[in-house]
């Protein structure tokens, strides 16, 4: 899944939840960052949601294409290891 | 409960009145040194005992009051009335935790949000410098404290509505950096559920950290300032393994203390070697510090165990009697000598008597003082103002009795503020202050101690009262009753439960307990009342319980005791009284009217074998009364001993007593005397 918008915050929180529900039943999670520059707490908190769903159901979680601005948002949120594993560290 | 566990909640529980009272006495005439040390010595006793039973909730909590005290001590805090105020409410939790320690019980929800917003609020009045000076602090914590910096252990869960506050959490995170070194960050996110029951608008996420500053705990605090709402906060010293293991407690959980090892934090470390070392040093600190103490104990006290007492009281009575042989013995033999002997014995076990009754006896004020705090709180409670005072609170009284007085009184003083006063408004408009006034009068008279409860509020109602009685068939419609009599019926089981007539169910609920209460310790109560004026309760209690300087007087062939307190004088029944009575059971007593009881009709005398008779003029309260009998002997120390079940139901009677011949004295029961002869007047 890949995520057009640049910005996700918490009025894109909702809409996320409905499209993150609707990936779950996919084999492998893969959310492609490529457009995303800023991201919040709440969008955090559903990207951990997420993680943990899926690690629930044994199926693959990975963000892809994160970049360096949201990267440092994620470490600024101490939940870059959590989110991206220990080799984006 | 075991001893050691007893004599813990015993003392929690005299420290705690300390404190009460302390504060009490400094919401009415300010703040004083000697208060806030007794403020401070009853949370650091209790600290130090709880540890010793490792009661971490007990302890935690009255450490962080402690340290908030030492800091009013040294005058680096003020005490203001906000914090009187929150200091009773510690004081009420302090003893609930107690309890629940005892109880081996964990906190329940509520007691658990009051506990942590005490917490909070100590912590927000401690000041920014000196929280690392206190001195338990230093013992609990390590080489850490020395220096200025601090490692502090932050934790912080978001609330489920904070993300409406706006405020962005790596922000406050990025604080950290500025007042300090972060050593340790890690996002929990245990609470964090799966998609399918996320709630993508509520807030779940926490944080742990450690941080290395010379930040105080307010300037930590602050950086939370905007958002205190909206989270839950713990803020503590690493070292602090009381906080800690609070900590790990609430969030079990979330296995905190598995996330908190796997991240290396320091705190964690220390928890288990601390463990038994927090315990000791507690103990060793209440111990070591006592001598350094600035501030001297005010009085010594002993705690006895009061049956000890009790068992001396009955062998002086038995020794009373005895000597009382050994006099009539040296009568009998005519023997000077063994005579003056028995004089100076009487006079000295007197003595001792007095003294041994005077340990058992107590100020009212110490223990009435607390009606102080149940005043105020009632008041608040159903928003009226009330100035209430005790006064004659230095009379004293048996501890027995003030024990058992007490919540009879605490009844009638809640139905005072709750009934009989009227709201402020209301009161304005009927002219009077707004501020009710209520006193709790104390004073000795005539062998008793008088209890007063007067208020100026609206009085009782007497008509619906009468209604009530008559509806419940306690009276009989047409019935003369006075205004006492009507008053009194509000102590009539019966009355008790009026629920149709609201206004006066408060004064009748409990009341005919109140009675019986009263009744038990021998006493009795009288109500006046006047209609928006207010209402007045008088309870009359005997002084002492085991021995009473008696008059001892003879009437047919029995031998009688009456209480020497209550006798106003002697008087003997010479034939020109005799002539003035007409065959009426009166006498003019210096123009006024006494009623006489002969006693050799009312207890069935055989006649006397004397041809003089006297009358003994006695007084209980506002009521007066002749005792006609025989024959005077004058003063006796009367040992009361209790006489058997076939006297139980004969009135007028309160005991026996055993003379110095081996005759038995029949004890009268005034009160009830008189109020048989009042009865009988008005038939």
């Amino acid at each position: 899944m890949k995520i057009d918008k640049n910005e996700l915050n918490i009025y894109d929180v909702e809409s996320l939840h409905q499209q993150m529900i609707a990936e779950l039943k996919e084999i492998a999670i893969i959310i492609d960052f490529t457009n995303v520059n800023k991201v919040d707490a709440s969008v955090i908190q559903l990207l951990l949601s997420t993680y943990k769903s899926a690690k629930g159901l044994s199926k693959e979680f990975k963000l892809t294409n994160v970049s360096d601005e949201v990267l440092d948002i994620f470490r600024s949120y101490f939940c870059d290891t959590l989110l991206l594993g220990s080799k984006n560290e | 409960m075991n001893k050691e566990l007893k004599l813990f909640y015993e003392d929690a529980q005299e420290q705690l009145t300390f404190m009460e009272d302390a504060l009490i006495t400094m919401q009415e005439s300010g703040v004083e040194d000697e208060s806030i040390g007794a403020l401070f010595r009853a949370m650091h006793t209790i600290k130090g005992t709880a540890g010793m039973f490792g009661f971490d909730d007990v302890v935690h909590f009255t450490h962080i009051a402690e340290n908030l005290l030492s800091e009013v001590r040294d005058g680096n805090v003020k005490l203001d009335d906000d914090m009187i105020d929150t200091f009773l409410e510690a004081k009420d939790h302090s003893l609930n935790l107690v309890d629940l320690a005892i109880e081996n019980e964990s906190l329940d929800e509520p007691t658990k949000e009051l506990n942590d917003k005490l917490i909070k609020y100590f912590h927000s009045k401690m000041p920014n410098a000196n929280i690392n000076k206190t001195e338990d602090t230093q013992v609990l914590a390590n080489n850490t404290a020395e220096t200025a910096e601090i490692l502090w252990h932050i934790s912080f869960r978001l609330k489920t509505n904070f993300f409406k506050t706006g405020m962005d959490i790596a922000n406050l995170l990025s604080f950290f950096n500025i007042l300090g070194k972060v050593d340790k960050v890690v996002l929990v996110d245990a609470n964090i559920p799966t998609l399918d029951t996320l709630k993508p608008l509520d807030g779940y996420l926490g944080y742990e950290i450690e941080f290395t500053s010379e930040a105080s705990y307010a300037d930590i605090e602050e950086i939370f300032e905007f958002v205190i709402e909206d989270i839950e906060l713990h803020i503590f010293k690493a070292n602090d393994t009381d906080m800690l293991k609070t900590l790990l407690e609430k969030y079990k959980d979330e296995n905190l203390k598995d996330l908190l090892i796997s991240n290396d934090f320091t705190a964690l470390k220390k928890l288990d070697a601390d463990k038994k070392v927090v315990v000791k040093k507690t103990k060793e600190n209440t111990s070591s510090k006592k001598p350094q103490k600035k501030e001297k104990e005010k009085s010594f006290s002993l705690r006895v165990d009061s049956s000890k007492i009790d068992q001396l009281i009955n062998q002086i009575s038995e020794m009373v009697i005895e000597n009382a042989r050994i006099s009539q013995r040296a009568d009998n033999l005519d023997d000077t000598d063994l005579n003056e002997s028995a004089i100076i014995m009487t006079d000295m076990l007197e003595e001792i008597r007095t003294g041994i009754m005077n340990i058992r006896m107590v100020q009212v004020g110490d223990s009435f003082n607390k009606f102080k705090r149940i005043v105020h709180d009632v008041a608040k409670k159903v928003h009226k103002e009330i100035n209430f005072e005790i006064i004659g609170g230095d009379t004293e009284l048996d501890k027995m009795v003030v024990e058992k007085i007490s919540d009879p009184l605490m009844h009638m003083l809640r139905n005072s503020i709750d009934h009989g006063i009227e709201m402020p408004d209301d009161r304005e408009k009927l002219g009077k202050s707004r501020v009710g006034k209520v006193t709790l009068t104390i004073y000795p008279d005539a062998g008793t101690i008088v209890i007063e409860i007067r208020d100026d509020g609206k009085g009782l109602p007497k008509d619906k009262i009468l209604t009530k009685a008559i509806a419940n068939g306690l009276i009989k419609d047409g019935k003369n009753l006075s205004d006492k009599e009507i008053y009194a019926l509000i102590f009539e089981a019966g009355l008790s439960t009026a629920e149709e007539v609201s206004d006066i169910s408060g004064r009748g609920v409990g009341m005919d307990v109140v009675k019986r209460n009263i009744e038990s310790l021998r006493g009795t109560v009288e109500i006046d009342s006047r209609d928006g004026e207010g209402s007045l309760f008088v309870i009359r209690l005997p002084l002492t319980l085991a021995i009473i300087d008696g008059f001892l007087v003879q009437s047919g062939d029995t031998k009688y005791i009456i209480p020497l307190e209550m006798i106003q004088e002697c008087i003997e029944l010479d034939a020109t009284y005799k002539t003035q009575m007409h065959g009426n059971e009166f006498i003019n007593l210096r123009d006024s009217m006494l009623p006489l009881l002969n006693i050799r009709e009312y207890f069935n005398e055989s006649k006397s074998k004397t041809t003089r008779e006297n009358v003994v003029v006695v007084r209980y309260g506002e009521h007066k009364m002749g005792i006609k009998v025989d024959e005077l002997f004058g003063e006796f120390q009367t040992v009361i001993k209790p006489l058997g079940k076939v006297f139980k139901k004969v009135p007028g009677i309160s005991g026996g007593t055993i003379l110095g011949s081996g005759e038995i004295a029949i004890i009268f029961d005034i009160p009830k005397l008189i109020a048989h002869r009042l009865k009988d007047i008005k038939k």
